[in-house]
């Protein structure tokens, strides 16, 4: 296991933390539309939580971001999300490959296919690119 | 997929070959409809039909293409005869769709569906698919012809096609999301002709979600902020010192980075407006 730099788990942890407070907090109607708007916010940070070394759980997450938006969607849609907002690993370093590989191993053992899905839209984002 | 489905199990049955034309003919709809050219949607579908026609053999022929276009369209009119009352187009090439009224080539989508082999998964999907399209886009119909025609019309079925088999390629939940949502406007589009939609509702208006998402930001950041204090505060009690100061969240406080302070003179820039 990798150490983690900058203590960046909690950081992390506090911004997750965050959104979900924002997400239970707010008082109005929230749509499934703002709870992937703010996933997709997310990918900064999931990046920088890879290049620190912090192997979250996506299950985790998924399960705090549902329970927050009053399970308005299924954690599974959540963690599928939480993947397809995870940067392409050729743009990692190999210790951070690895990071990559722990957190989408989580992921893959609760919903196999995951890592199909995100193998898939890597190769889409090469050939993109 | 379901059209890989058949060409697996089922052969070169002709049934079943030009069943996954018809499929294609669909995606292609769904291409030209809903994603807009250099788009990742696009881009993905775009390698899907690839595969897809490499997988039959045909190289889209243009001509091929064209004859099941003429076919399908002849079955549809056979079909349609004594069930549509709106008018009847002549055989063109696919793709071109009108923005409401549903085509009779367009609808032949539905009919072609319904005959998918048992073990496929469209089969769910035909089964629920009434077999007398009724759509009619002339304005004098009833509120009930209305909702009959959203469940029939071709926006819906390549919705249904869609959200099963774009899964499979690959994409997330909320590109999904984004195409139902484009589905809900076509669709709420018809009730809008009809005068029958005041308005969307803010779940689908692009602004409305941008405002909430931005007040859920500033709880989440109020939240981080009070977390981190309290955070250094209770370290630097234990310790007598902070070990190390946090960075702050990206997601939460990024929007504010790189904003340069200005510092400026109100009498300055009042005296300039004269």
């Amino acid at each position: 296991m990798f150490p983690v730099k900058n203590r960046y788990d909690e950081v992390f942890e506090i911004e997750i933390d965050g959104w979900c407070f924002g997400l239970t907090n707010y008082p109005g109607e929230i749509s499934a539309a703002v709870v992937h708007r703010v996933i997709r916010e997310l990918a900064s940070s999931f990046q920088a939580a890879i290049e620190h070394n912090v192997v979250f759980n996506v299950l985790e997450i998924a399960a705090k971001f549902s329970e927050a938006s009053r399970h308005l969607i299924h954690e599974q849609e959540i963690a599928s999300a939480i993947v397809a907002q995870l940067p392409n690993p050729s743009t990692l370093l190999e210790e951070q490959m690895c990071v990559l590989g722990l957190v989408i191993d989580q992921v893959e053992q609760a919903y196999p296919g995951s890592l199909d899905s995100f193998y898939r839209r890597w190769q889409i984002g090469v050939k993109a690119a | 997929m379901s059209s890989n489905h058949g060409a697996q199990h089922h052969g070169e049955h002709p049934d079943h070959e030009r069943l996954d034309q018809q499929l294609i003919q669909a995606q292609m709809l769904a291409l030209r409809v809903i994603a807009p050219p250099k788009s990742r949607i696009g881009q993905i579908l775009r390698d899907r039909l690839e595969e897809l026609y490499e997988r039959l053999g045909d190289k889209i022929d243009p001509a091929k293409r064209r004859e099941l276009t003429a076919a399908n369209q002849d079955r549809a009119v056979n079909d349609s005869e004594s069930k549509l009352d709106g008018p009847k187009e002549a055989p063109r090439d696919i793709g071109a769709v009108s923005s409401v009224g549903a085509p009779v080539a367009e609808l032949n989508i539905v009919v072609g569906a319904s005959e998918l082999q048992q073990d496929s998964p469209i089969v769910e999907r035909a089964d629920s698919i009434p077999a007398t399209p009724k759509f009619r886009s002339s304005t004098d119909q009833t509120q009930q012809a209305v909702s009959q025609a959203a469940q029939t019309s071709w926006v819906w079925v390549l919705s249904q096609l869609l959200q099963t088999d774009l899964k499979r390629l690959g994409l997330e939940p909320d590109e999904l999301n984004d195409i139902r949502v484009f589905l809900i406007k076509s669709e709420a589009a018809k009730y809008d002709k009809l005068q029958l939609l005041s308005r969307l509702p803010d779940s689908l208006s692009p602004e409305a979600i941008t405002k909430i998402f931005e007040d859920i930001r500033t709880l989440a950041a109020g939240y981080v902020a009070f977390v981190m204090v309290e955070k250094a505060r209770s370290e630097a009690e234990a310790e007598g010192e902070l070990k190390q100061i946090l960075d702050l969240p990206r997601s939460v406080f990024s929007p504010f980075y790189g904003i340069k302070t200005i510092e400026f003179d109100p009498e300055d820039i009042l005296r300039k407006l004269g």
